[in-house]
């Protein structure tokens, strides 16, 4: 069914229109989650979670597109979970992306007015101006949290050859933020 | 700007720029012997797989007959199962949860069996009770792979935001021998969603306070007269039309609040469909609307308490 389709059936309130988003996106929201937590129980209520937070959003939220709008639902719910649970040292890509990231931005740097959006669009302008292959590998990385071994299947590329490609683009990327005045 | 701040920042990629993230297609050369191999195996794979296809024709019964899981619990390993929502013509005589086989369940039947199942049970037939009768699926079975144990006597809210029965009454309908009960938990009506739908006041998103602020249930609306909504809306509009001034110009008060959300007995649960719900609970947005707590209410009306959707992007 096509994305807009399922986003009228929210505006209509039709229950059904969970199980249609479980059955299209359920897999890819699952993965997303999964990526960041590895942890099939914690998994299972965040995607649960995004479903409720998605039809709670619908309307009066009109995405265009259903699965980055979902897939940034369970991202976040992900690494509000993550977060919760740091203490007890669990599974999952988060604290590997996190120690990856800090790279690009130091632990010891506070900004008090961290303006989270303006950050993002520095980000979307960086990528664009990235290769094809390297737009991907940085998506792929830390938008969906896909472990490395993932990522090598997919591309071919070694993970050695990959981990070298993004300690170079998080290198690009801190010159980038710095350079626009980002306080990293 | 530290790397949590980062990881988060990268959440709010634009969708162009998540949605174009793609691998571009490969330019490898692949070498002749290379073909060849993959060729020899791929007939290879496909004669060995014949063969065993043989192998298993040849061991199976003439007639498939289902093995009822209380027999065989087998539980799949898999955890990609997920419920069936039934045959995709709505039911209109009972609820979708008549003819709805959730995930949880699913996961305890092998899916070829499933398979079986559904090839026998079509359309009408096709139901959550045929379900646990052909698998041998126990009440406790039941219960324990739906995570119910402790919420027998909880509002279904999983089921429907103002659900008239609780978890406990379901599985009496589908266990018990009360033919009324089961009649009335599965009937299209008893989960029917109001007339009166739920209205959003504020014109897009509002940059302050989260969406429920400026919501109105339809069981608030319906609860008040016609004229008294008429005259509520003429007078209210942008960051004034909100469930705060709602309560207060339709004079409702708490416990009016509560019945006419149905939420006498959830007012523990998170509210799963209320509000961007699982953060807090039924209870909370009630205390928010009607306690005395400033700051308590200035937070549960914020988008602190459901930052994902923040239209200004500040965490």
């Amino acid at each position: 069914m096509e994305d807009q389709r399922i986003v009228d059936l929210f505006w209509q309130r039709d229950e059904r229109v969970l199980s249609i988003v479980r059955e299209t996106y359920g897999k890819l929201c699952r993965r997303v989650a999964y990526n960041l937590l590895g942890n099939a129980e914690d998994v299972e209520e965040c995607e649960n979670d995004t479903y409720l937070a998605a039809w709670n959003a619908i309307p009066p939220a009109r995405p265009h597109s259903l699965s980055a709008f979902l897939c940034r639902i369970a991202r976040h719910l992900a690494l509000k979970r993550f977060a919760r649970r740091t203490a007890q040292k669990r599974g999952g890509e988060s604290a590997l992306l996190l120690s990856e990231l800090r790279e690009v931005a130091s632990d010891d740097t506070v900004e008090e007015a961290f303006d989270s959006a303006h950050t993002a669009a520095l980000i979307d302008r960086f990528l664009e101006s990235e290769t094809a292959e390297n737009r991907w590998l940085f998506v792929g990385r830390y938008w969906y949290g896909e472990p490395l071994s993932a990522l090598s299947r997919e591309s071919g590329v070694s993970e050695g050859a990959l981990k070298v490609r993004l300690h170079r683009q998080r290198e690009r990327l801190r010159d980038y933020l710095q350079k626009e005045g980002v306080s990293v | 700007m530290n790397a949590e701040q980062l990881l988060f920042a990268i959440g709010d990629l634009s969708d162009k720029t998540v949605t174009s993230a793609t691998l571009p297609p490969k330019r490898r050369v692949v070498p002749l012997w290379a073909t060849a191999a993959a060729v020899a195996a791929a007939v290879a794979v496909g004669i060995l797989g014949y063969i065993g296809f043989l192998k298993t024709q040849r061991q199976k019964p003439p007639v498939a007959t289902p093995t009822p899981a209380a027999t065989t619990p087998a539980p799949t390993t898999t955890t990609t199962v997920w419920g069936t929502g039934g045959d995709t013509d709505a039911c209109t005589v009972h609820s979708f949860e008549y003819h709805n086989i959730d995930g949880y369940l699913l996961d305890l039947v092998p899916q070829e069996a499933f398979n079986v199942f559904i090839e026998k049970y079509k359309g009408e037939d096709m139901t959550i009770l045929a379900f646990v009768d052909y698998f041998g699926i126990t009440r406790e079975q039941f219960v324990s792979a739906m995570r119910w144990e402790d919420k027998l006597d909880m509002t279904a809210l999983q089921h429907h935001p103002n659900a008239p029965y609780t978890y406990g009454q379901f599985v009496d309908a589908v266990y018990g021998d009360d033919a009324e009960l089961t009649a009335w938990v599965f009937d299209a009506d008893t989960l029917q969603y109001p007339e009166t739908k739920d209205v959003y006041l504020f014109d897009g998103l509002c940059e302050t306070h989260q969406m429920e602020y400026h919501r109105i249930n339809g069981e608030l609306i319906k609860y008040v007269d016609e004229d008294v909504w008429n005259a509520y809306l003429a007078a209210h509009e942008g960051e004034e039309a909100n469930i705060l001034t709602f309560v207060k110009f339709c004079g409702i008060t708490r416990e009016e609040y509560i019945q006419a959300l149905g939420w006498e007995k959830a007012l523990d649960h998170v509210a799963t469909w209320h509000g961007m719900g699982y953060e807090y609970t039924c209870g909370d947005f009630v205390e928010a609307l009607y306690g005395d707590d400033e700051a308590f209410r200035e937070y549960m009306f914020s988008w602190d308490v459901f930052p994902m959707l923040n239209p200004t992007g500040a965490r």
